[in-house]
């Protein structure tokens, strides 16, 4: 498992440095030298131009440019942006990527779990009305032209029914005398969110060392889930900021509810397939043999070797999320990645648009390295496999 | 499972018998077994409802843009031409849908069900353009590496590795907006991307299972070239999955071109997408219910446009992947 | 083998005319027809026939697993004088392995590869005797690894890493995890080669003996089996044509099926001969022959067979032959043998 992890890791930092070079090179194919965006915006100093021509060094052959590229991108030297001059890059992509982060892990999680849960229902009931019901919706939300469905949302909850709030990420009137920023609050939700999700790891690792008795267990782990919801909201209740954070978790409810549907068909889609066929393998009749009641055979045996193949595709299909993650941040008016990539497309700002596609790669690199582990971790044949295809080579 | 096989008697093949003389021409015997094999293929596929919905939805936007040249033969171009008609006749635009203008006008007064009709045939040519791009690269790719192996095979795999992490929606509209990217643009630059990405290691390891068949040996001993035991034993064999490919491919392609418009970052007269856009940008998408023929026959097209090539693409699957299909 | 005493009273498992159809777009498959045997308690029964006879099916009937498109048309299988099919699903979902346990026919793939071998024997203890906590159930795994030859430290490994020998070991070990009254062994041995199959099947009967447990041991090679069984069934297209002790099948079958299953397999014991098969194929259930089901294939095959089924009638105490004409036990195999055409003998294990 470590030497897995390791040999991932490598390859990681390697396809991480391709990408980058690949960035590069598309950007450098774009007509025009970077610079020249800046001889016609009244807002950049000139001196800036020049030290930014200085800095980068464009009178350079152009693999010393890379070099230098490459360079000033591994030790987090990014420039400065044009059109939030004189911000560096850095610090504007380090207020945007948790936010990314948080929109695009809650709804990962929220469409990978839905997915999973739908698909095995209906591959268990394979050929009924509920079988091609949800095929047909699973299929016309993965195909669904998503900037419209965010439209279409936006109007029916918070035009028209007023349950959420409209865009953006808080509303400004309320912060007006907030004793502390959005970005403090945000930060102490992401960690008050982090301890209990590692509560309740800690939870699941440790349930079947402590409680020996398999049918108590169910119970132990539902207790954790309310204490650590429970401590959630009454840690925030108590701080007295409880109705700020709120503000903020309204705000991101509509861009989940609205990347959750468009990616759960696609999981509940693979999983209804891969179930399929699992549920054809001799463990699954040797399981009903068991005894076991139908729901175990189903969860335990069934959906269990069949999410496999669904963690693999789904770890694959990490680069298109991600960017119907971005396009949906941008109709949103989320203030993330997504949003500040397309800006600063829009306003030529080169060297934010560049440092903004390099870390969605990085993004999408890391989530993906997550899915690996994760797929090792559920298959233990893994380690096994990954040895052999080493000796292979 | 308990399996009951219900075999029909087979007669014993005689050993001795004479083979018959092959006297039919060796093209009448290859099209044969391709009608055959289609026929097979078809009779799989029609047992899949969902596939030939798809299928039937398709058929519908072929029609549905087939019409409009001959539409414009009986309506006056000034008013209904998609990109520069106006009707001064239904003002004020956008005017609701009327005997005039089935599906009512845009904001600068041109007739909504032209700008559908127009742009369904760009859609297709998008699509299957970019699709085809990526299928014959993929499947260039994934065939030869598959036959040859070693450096070439571990350098494109190694490449779709990255290709498939690329976030292509967030590059194009940065490339977009940094260059004028039209139409055939836009199809030749997701068609390239796309065929070094997924599609060659599946494409790949069927090819590998292709090559290990002892067809290619006898192939290979009778002094078959590697051009040519690739292109008439190993490719015609990957061709129903990349035929796969290609419909989810269409899909796609279509989506990005939709969200790339949506966004205005294409250069396109019309398109889909592009009439969402033109609704959005005048604001009209605010009141949403109001002016629901803006964007509603524009964004179900796309829908059920993506739709019926990805549901073709399922009802393929249970032809090319047969522990998909019913027992 | 069977004492006088155990036959009066009532069997532990008793089939009574118990016919099954498969239904099917062309029609209802009568894999099973009208088969009726019992089995007391403490014997093995070994259910004999070719690929696709239909011993499968009444396997599967009896832990009723069948397929969705099964449809028991008639008759009654008792366990324990319990009519099975009229059990609702939660009444026969307890009934299972702690009951009536299986060892499947690919045993090798009855392992779920994404656990370890001891959490599945586990989780059958526990969910039909809740009150067993993990750590006894897992000692009661462990003895039972030791009982079928496995040491009792590679209980926590995952299956993968297992050979094909152990993981039938540890299958056998799952099936005999509740102490069922009766296993149902479905080719329990045939992915094996020959020696370990031998060894498995002789442990596993020892076990049997042991907990005085009843088992059902299905093949298609009845050479595998006669050893280890008290009494075979011969079934062929979905029909029981002879009943009776292994000795008496083995050495003196009297169905000319029978006598032709003989002369295709090997004997480990008997001497060295020509192996022969039978001529033909089984026939098509959706439409099989009228009469005996087995006259186009017969040698002795007359009017009578082609028009009138032979019932199931008892020759000689215990012995039951559905034939017209039985080989007489006098004249035996050898007599009849010569009446078979050589064929490859790859025709009778087809399907």
């Amino acid at each position: 498992m470590g030497r897995y992890f390791a040999s991932r890791l490598g390859q990681l930092i390697l396809t991480l440095f391709i990408y980058i070079t690949l960035v590069y090179f598309i950007l450098q194919a774009m007509p025009g030298d970077i610079t020249q965006a800046l001889v016609f915006n009244p807002r950049i100093p000139q001196s800036a131009r020049a030290a930014l021509q200085h800095q980068l060094g464009l009178d350079a052959p152009l693999v010393v440019q890379y070099f230098h590229y490459v360079r000033n991108f591994f030790t987090g030297n990014l420039g400065v942006s044009f059109s939030h001059y004189p911000r560096p890059v850095w610090n504007i992509l380090a207020e945007r990527i948790p936010r990314t982060l948080l929109l695009f892990t809650t709804s990962t999680l929220l469409s990978f779990y839905v997915g999973y849960i739908l698909g095995r229902v209906i591959a268990w009931r394979r050929g009924g009305f509920v079988d091609y019901g949800a095929t047909v919706v699973g299929v016309t939300f993965w195909t669904a032209f998503y900037p419209l469905l965010a439209l279409i949302l936006i109007w029916l909850f918070a035009s028209e029914l007023h349950w959420l709030p409209l865009n953006q990420f808080i509303s400004p009137t309320l912060w007006l005398d907030a004793p502390v920023t959005s970005n403090t609050i945000f930060h102490y939700m992401i960690l008050s969110l982090a301890g209990a999700a590692l509560l309740l790891a800690l939870v699941y690792a440790l349930v079947p060392r402590w409680v020996r008795r398999p049918s108590s267990r169910c119970w132990v782990t539902r207790g954790a889930w309310v204490v650590a919801l429970a401590g959630l909201v009454s840690g925030w209740w108590a701080s007295g900021y409880a109705a700020l954070a709120w503000d903020i978790v309204s705000h991101m409810v509509l861009p989940v509810v609205t990347l959750t549907l468009i990616s759960f068909a696609g999981n509940m889609l693979l999983m209804r397939d891969s179930m399929l066929e699992t549920t054809r393998e001799d463990y699954v009749l040797a399981a009903r043999a068991k005894g076991l009641p139908d729901r175990v055979v189903r969860d335990r045996h069934a959906a269990r070797t069949a999410l496999l193949p669904v963690v693999t595709s789904f770890a694959l299909s990490l680069g298109s999320v991600m960017g119907g993650g971005l396009v949906t941040e941008t109709v949103f008016s989320w203030p993330g990645l997504g949003q500040i990539l397309f800006d600063a497309a829009i306003q030529a700002d080169y060297p934010l648009a560049t440092g903004a596609l390099a870390f969605t790669g990085i993004f999408v690199l890391v989530a993906h390295l997550v899915a690996d582990v994760l797929y090792a971790w559920l298959d233990p044949r893994i380690s096994v496999v990954s040895s052999e295809s080493e000796a292979s080579t | 499972m308990v399996q009951v096989q219900v075999q029909a008697p087979l007669s014993p093949a005689p050993s001795g018998a004479p083979v018959p003389a092959v006297t039919e021409p060796l093209w009448k015997i290859r099209w044969r077994l391709l009608v055959r094999g289609f026929r097979q293929n078809w009779e799989v596929f029609r047992e899949s409802r969902i596939g030939l919905i798809g299928l039937g939805i398709i058929l519908f936007f072929g029609l549905f843009g087939a019409a409009w040249p001959i539409m414009m033969h009986f309506v006056d171009p000034n008013i209904y031409n998609p990109i520069t008609g106006f009707d001064p006749m239904s003002m004020p635009h956008p005017s609701p849908p009327s005997l005039r203008h089935w599906l009512g006008t845009d904001p600068i007064g041109r007739d909504i069900l032209g700008q559908l009709m127009y742009s369904t045939h760009r859609e297709f040519l998008i699509g299957v353009l970019a699709a085809l791009i990526t299928v014959v690269i993929g499947t260039l790719i994934g065939t030869v590496a598959g036959y040859y192996g070693g450096f070439t095979d571990t350098f494109f795999m190694r490449l779709a590795d990255i290709m498939i992490l690329f976030p292509f929606i967030p590059l194009l509209i940065v490339v977009g907006s940094f260059i004028r990217m039209g139409m055939f643009e836009f199809a030749w630059i997701s068609g390239v991307l796309g065929g070094f990405g997924g599609i060659t290691i599946v494409l790949k390891s069927q090819a590998l299972s292709i090559k290990v068949r002892s067809y290619i040996d006898a192939a290979k001993v009778a002094g078959g070239s590697d051009f040519h035991i690739i292109r008439a034993h190993i490719i015609p064999n990957v061709m129903p999955l990349s035929f796969l490919y290609m419909m989810f491919n269409v899909t796609g392609t279509i989506l990005g071109e939709a969200t790339l418009s949506y966004f205005g970052i294409l250069n396109i007269d019309m398109s889909w997408g592009m009439m969402i856009h033109t609704a959005d940008s005048a604001g009209y998408l605010i009141s949403f219910d109001q002016y629901w023929w803006l964007w509603l026959p524009a964004g179900l097209a796309i829908t059920l446009f993506c739709a019926a090539f990805y549901m073709v693409g399922r009802g393929l699957d249970e032809v090319v992947n047969p522990r998909l299909r019913k027992r | 083998m069977s004492s006088g005493a155990e036959k009066t009273r009532t069997p532990l498992l008793m089939l009574d005319h118990y016919t099954m159809h498969y239904a099917t777009k062309r029609g209802p498959v009568q894999a099973v027809g009208g088969v009726t045997l019992q089995l007391h308690r403490g014997q093995s029964l070994g259910l004999v026939g070719e690929s696709g006879c239909g011993k499968t099916s009444v396997a599967m009937s009896v832990i009723r697993l069948l397929p969705e498109n099964a449809r028991p048309v008639a008759g009654r299988i008792l366990f324990n004088g319990i009519d099975l099919l009229s059990l609702d699903d939660e009444q026969m979902r307890r009934l299972r392995w702690k009951s009536i346990a299986m060892v499947f026919q690919a045993a090798m793939n009855s392992l779920n590869p994404v656990y370890r071998v001891s959490d599945q024997i586990v989780e059958a203890i526990t969910t039909h005797e809740p009150e067993v906590t993990e750590d006894e159930a897992r000692e009661r795994v462990a003895n039972l690894f030791e009982m079928v030859g496995l040491a009792r430290d590679r209980m926590d490994r995952y299956p993968h890493e297992y050979s094909g020998g152990m993981k039938q070991r540890a299958v056998i070990a799952m099936a005999l995890a509740c102490r069922p009254q009766l296993v149902i062994a479905d080719e329990p041995t045939t992915a094996l080669d020959v020696i370990v199959q031998d060894r498995i099947l002789r442990e596993m009967d020892e076990i049997r003996r042991r907990l005085h447990m009843s088992m059902i041991y299905i093949s298609h090679d009845i050479s595998v089996i006669a050893e280890v069984s008290d009494v075979v069934a011969v079934m062929y297209a979905g029909k029981l044509v002879e009943f009776g002790s292994a000795e008496d099948i083995f050495k003196r079958p009297q169905h000319p099926y029978a006598v032709g299953l003989m002369a295709a397999y090997p004997s480990i014991l008997g001497e060295r001969r020509q192996l022969e098969t039978i001529a033909g194929e089984p026939p098509n259930l959706l439409d099989p022959p009228p009469g005996c089901r087995f006259h186009p294939r017969c040698p002795f095959a007359t009017e009578q067979c082609r028009r009138e089924e032979p019932p199931l009638t008892e020759v000689s105490p215990g012995r039951q032959v559905a034939c017209w004409h039985p080989v007489e036990p006098a004249g035996r195999a050898s007599s009849s043998r010569g009446q078979y055409s050589t064929r490859p003998p790859h025709a009778a294990d087809q399907a």
